[in-house]
């Protein structure tokens, strides 16, 4: 497995497109394999939707990109443009202002731009409902469950609180899965949690929910957040917007680890995938604790 | 300069900046904007850049820039004209075709990183100084951007229980 990986890989970074490129074994490898034929396929195919349109004369469009660049000179600000003909007095205090400037900047902490809250995700796996008519969430035990979540809002949240219940429910390949997110950051959100949990024990027919801490990621004012891209590191479960990309991912992961575990030196790895109409996250997170020399994965 | 500037510029490295600007461009006038005012920048940034083995990377990364620039700046403006699919021609083979619809649904950035690898024919080091990556990392997500293609090639509606609003998917902020 791991010679048939290496080879896909070898094909898709050499844009592999024939087998004379390849070693007469890892020719016997591609020979037989038609996921691997297909890859160079794949690699010809791209290389082949290059636009084809005539490009214009070079010399024209240099002497145009000339003539453009002399027309608008760009500012320039090099340390020598900025200490060009001033007096030594002059030239000390930039020195200094520029000093303060690195050292600021040095000191204040980069922040992601991105707010977070915490919470607990309940995940209820009923299984398969191959059978099911109608409405599902209008039937027994889901018609019970949304009654049973908004009276537990009722019941403990107040207007204006910022603490959230939301219910999502996923049907996959005849299976349904129901997710309970109880977004707090009240000191009582375990308090909280135990009140969900014994609300929804009243309710028959549920299956056990499954309990795992989670953080939510969103712009500042927490709206539109959700439950869109969820992922599990350690047993904790991020939650970004569908709209979060990978760079945003990835530093609101770092910052969540340097808040989590200060000192530790950490590498945030994010690639988002479609696939189909689902938007898959990959996460691939290294921490070295400051203290221990192990890597955690 | 302008003689290390032509040099640096060869035939291959224009044209390839021209299929690049013209890739992102939805008319052959918007990609010749483009490509002058990226070269009008390269050349004024010339003496900045210090290997000249990474001119090509370097200019389309320029390239890149300048196109975001305009997008930003025409984003308020309504498209003057409809889009002209530029691969099109390419389009008869079901394979390319299938492959330029599966890309269009892929994330930006792995859209992006296949483009720029495989279409624009640029290496490991040219498409990681574009992206502003290492070439380990590009390598690394490139295998995750094929294998992402390669799902969207292979995809098949997923059958969803219908009774569920939304096509499968419940939410609802209680």
């Amino acid at each position: 497995m791991r010679i048939y990986d290496e080879l896909k890989e070898r094909i898709y970074a050499e844009r592999i497109v024939d087998l004379s490129k390849l070693t007469p074994d890892e020719r016997a490898i591609v020979e037989v394999n038609p996921a691997l034929m297909q890859a160079m396929r794949e690699n010809q195919a791209m290389q082949s939707m290059q636009p084809d349109a005539p490009a214009p004369a070079r010399e024209a469009m240099l002497r145009a990109a000339y003539r453009a660049a002399d027309d608008v000179e760009e500012p320039r600000m090099t340390l020598t443009s900025i200490f060009a003909a001033k007096r030594w007095y002059v030239q000390t205090a930039i020195a200094v202002v520029l000093l303060a400037v690195v050292v600021g900047f040095w000191l204040i902490p980069q922040e992601t731009g991105w707010a977070q809250v915490d919470g607990y995700m309940l995940q209820l796996d009923f299984g398969s409902i191959a059978d099911c008519e109608g409405d599902i969430m209008a039937q027994p035990p889901m018609s019970e469950l949304h009654g049973v979540l908004k009276q537990f809002k009722a019941d403990n949240f107040t207007d204006g609180d910022d603490a959230k219940v939301m219910l999502n429910a996923m049907v996959k390949d005849g299976n349904l899965t129901v997710t309970i997110s109880l977004v707090s950051n009240d000191e009582n959100s375990e308090e909280l949690l135990s009140k969900l949990q014994e609300a929804l024990s009243t309710v028959p027919g549920l299956p056990t929910p499954s309990v795992v801490p989670s953080t939510w990621f969103g712009d500042k004012d927490m709206t539109g957040f959700g439950c869109s891209l969820d992922l599990d590191f350690n047993g904790h479960r991020f939650n970004f917007p569908d709209s979060a990309t990978e760079e945003e991912i990835e530093a609101a992961i770092l910052s969540w680890l340097e808040s989590e575990h200060p000192g530790a030196e950490a590498e945030v790895d994010a690639t988002i995938e479609q696939v189909g109409e689902e938007k898959k996250v990959m996460i691939r997170v290294m921490v070295k604790p400051p203290e221990g020399s192990e890597d955690k994965d | 300069m302008r003689d290390r500037f032509e040099q640096a510029l060869s035939p291959e490295v224009y044209q390839a900046a021209w299929r690049y600007a013209l890739r992102l461009s939805t008319r052959r006038e918007d990609a010749e904007d483009l490509l002058q005012e990226s070269l009008a920048k390269a050349y004024s940034r010339f003496s900045q850049l210090r290997d000249a083995s990474r001119f090509k990377g370097w200019l389309f990364s320029i390239v890149r820039s300048t196109h975001l620039d305009r997008l930003r700046r025409e984003r308020a403006r309504p498209p003057e004209t409809a889009e002209l699919p530029q691969l099109a021609a390419h389009e008869t083979d079901p394979l390319t075709r299938d492959i330029a619809e599966a890309l269009a649904l892929l994330p930006q950035p792995q859209h992006e990183l296949l483009s720029l690898f495989y279409i624009d024919g640029l290496n490991l080091n040219e498409t990681g100084q574009v992206l502003g990556i290492r070439s380990r990392a590009v390598r690394q997500r490139l295998y995750r951007a094929r294998q992402a293609l390669r799902k969207q090639l292979d995809s098949i509606p997923a059958v969803e229980c219908a009774t569920v609003p939304g096509g499968g998917n419940y939410h609802e902020n209680l």
